[in-house]
């Protein structure tokens, strides 16, 4: 083999590629120790060869890398069809019948509805009137002390310059942190204890002839919650109850409350128009300002379940008031589970004034809504003095 | 992906005898794990893995393309027996450690120190060379040097009329190549 034969027949090339036969391969390495210059050829071959393998090899790693990547993009998009797949299997073979289920064994509300007050309050008046009728209504009259009698005398002239007035919201704001402390040291004060007891007394002695007021009221004479303006916005600050919204056919738009102290002329109400008062589990009631503090209310109206609204009602309130009165001015809202009993106890305490016993029950749960439901019945109007079925019948 | 599970090993290699490369892609998700478990469990890392499956598929591509493959054992046995052998000698060439003794014939025959010191330079000069050069001669050069594939074959996937032209083509592309790798390195040079 000389240098000749080896580039004529690529043996070079060849070799590097591993395609020569044994003898070939001995003869032509023979030739390479002896010869430089094929040497030289041989080391240029492989170094061309080397750069193709190279390349391609690179190249094919590249190529390679792409496949998997789109491969495993694939893949990816396959699992997601996959478990997209099975879970609306999974939706529509369990979810869905359970869904199903779950509503038609439940009652729930619209949205809808729960927004239209007006359709809520009709939807549920009926529910309301039975419940009302199958209560045993308590009567409780409040012995007024002389001294408490006057401080109520008071107010119903002050109450009678105020009527109506929205003046009132503004002096009691300004009062609020006087009233606080003074409040809350009234609340716990022998006096308190005193009304309960008064109250318990009052409610064994309840005369039987008004016992269920409403009871023998036609369906037809309690007016249609349709005429019934929509619900007032309550907020109950620390000191306040701040009503605002539609007030016609409401007696006031705000109430609030003060010392007897700092009563003047300007300051329509007192600690007492407005309080609540709970019966406990053990059956006794108790007392709580509305001067307390919101979150106190709140909880001593969700522990005790059944609590009393007392309210001093205004004088000169128009006969036609009455047509839209008790039982139809509260809006019940139910929910399943949390039931919270609501007595609302009606009396005034003037002259001109009946004890007006009044228990309704309602079925609250939403704390904001507990006190729209109280203050819509606490400040609708009604005249007592009037010669309308119902009034007759409360009195 | 999931018709790779039903893509039998003589499938595949039929696949790689036929010159298709969609194959690569998928030889690789299939071994992945396995190769993978064994070369992060013997000192290296992801992208060691990914070196050496990609390594041993392109061995498997060249051997299956030169007859040198021979279907005797499962392809994933073979695919991790190169990639095994692959890391070994590469771990030595990094370390000079002791390992496992390279028993067969699965090591790339063509590895050579040249490529392995071929710096980021020189590759820079060879994708150059390769992006002058006319594409039916990196293509033809590709699969005569690198595919290792005969000029019967190449006649074949190229259309070329006869061997002799598929010859003749390959001799002016790979002077081609050379000039312009010559042209390159003295430019770089230069530079």
């Amino acid at each position: 083999m000389d240098c000749k034969f080896i580039n004529q027949n690529d043996i070079h090339e060849r070799y590097l590629l591993d395609r020569l036969d044994e003898t070939e391969k001995s003869e032509y390495l023979t030739h390479l120790n002896s010869c430089d210059s094929c040497k030289s050829k041989m080391n240029s071959e492989k170094e061309t060869q080397d750069s193709i393998r190279h390349f391609g090899k690179s190249e094919m790693k590249s190529e390679i890398a792409k496949q998997v990547s789109e491969l495993k993009k694939k893949e990816k998009s396959i699992s997601w069809d996959m478990i997209l797949k099975v879970a609306a299997i999974f939706f529509f073979l369990v979810i869905t019948p359970a869904l199903v289920f779950y509503y038609q064994s439940i009652e729930i509300p619209k949205i809808s509805e729960m927004t239209d007050f007006d359709n809520l309050l009709n939807k549920e008046i009926v529910k309301e009137n039975e419940i009302i009728k199958g209560e045993k209504v308590e009567y409780k009259i409040e012995e007024i002390s002389d001294s408490k009698g006057k401080k109520n005398e008071n107010i119903s002239d002050i109450i009678k310059t105020e009527e109506y007035g929205n003046s009132a919201a503004g002096a009691a704001a300004e009062r609020a942190s006087k009233s606080i402390s003074i409040s809350n040291s009234v609340a716990k004060s022998p006096q308190i204890d005193e009304d309960i007891n008064i109250i318990d007394k009052s409610e064994v002695n309840a005369p039987q002839a008004i016992e269920q007021p409403f009871a023998s009221v036609p369906q037809s004479k309690i007016p249609s919650l349709k005429n019934f303006q929509k619900p007032v916005k309550v907020t109950l600050t620390d000191n306040a109850l701040d009503v605002s919204g539609d007030m016609k056919n409401r007696r006031m738009t705000t109430a609030s409350y003060s010392n007897i102290s700092d009563k003047t002329q300007d300051e329509p109400y007192t600690e007492d128009e407005i309080t609540i008062a709970g019966k406990e589990k053990s059956g006794q009631i108790s007392k709580k300002k509305l001067s307390e503090n919101r979150i106190d209310i709140l909880d001593f109206i969700l522990n005790n379940k059944k609590i009393t609204v007392n309210l001093m009602p205004l004088d000169n309130e128009p006969e036609t008031y009455l047509q839209e009165s008790f039982p139809d001015s509260f809006q019940v809202i139910k929910k399943k589970n949390e039931n919270v009993d609501l007595i609302m106890d009606w009396f005034f305490n003037s002259p001109n004034r009946k004890i007006i016993p009044k228990n309704i029950s309602l079925y609250l749960t939403e704390k904001d809504l507990l006190y729209v439901n109280i203050l819509n019945e606490i400040f609708y109007k009604i005249d007592l003095q009037s010669d309308t079925t119902v009034a007759k019948l409360i009195q | 992906m999931l018709k790779l599970n039903y893509f039998s090993d003589k499938q595949f290699i039929q696949r790689i005898q036929e010159n298709d490369r969609t194959v690569l892609g998928e030889i690789y998700v299939k071994y992945e794990r396995q190769v993978f478990n064994y070369i992060k469990n013997h000192g290296g890392d992801d992208f060691d893995a990914e070196d050496m499956l990609q390594e041993s598929i392109i061995v498997l591509w060249q051997n299956v393309n030169n007859g040198k493959f021979d279907l005797s054992s499962k392809l994933g046995t073979y695919i991790v027996a190169v990639a095994k052998n692959k890391w070994w000698a590469h771990l030595r060439k990094r370390n000079r450690i002791s390992g496992p003794e390279i028993t067969d014939n699965t090591i790339d025959s063509n590895e050579n120190p040249l490529e392995l010191v071929l710096s980021i330079e020189n590759e820079k000069i060879v994708q150059a060379a390769f992006d002058l050069i006319q594409p039916i001669c990196k293509q033809l050069l590709m699969l005569f040097y690198f595919e290792e594939k005969s000029l019967e074959e190449i006649a074949k996937i190229l259309k070329f009329s006869n061997t002799n032209v598929t010859k003749s083509k390959k001799y002016q592309c790979k002077k081609s190549l050379e000039t312009v790798l010559r042209r390159q390195a003295q430019s770089e040079r230069r530079q």
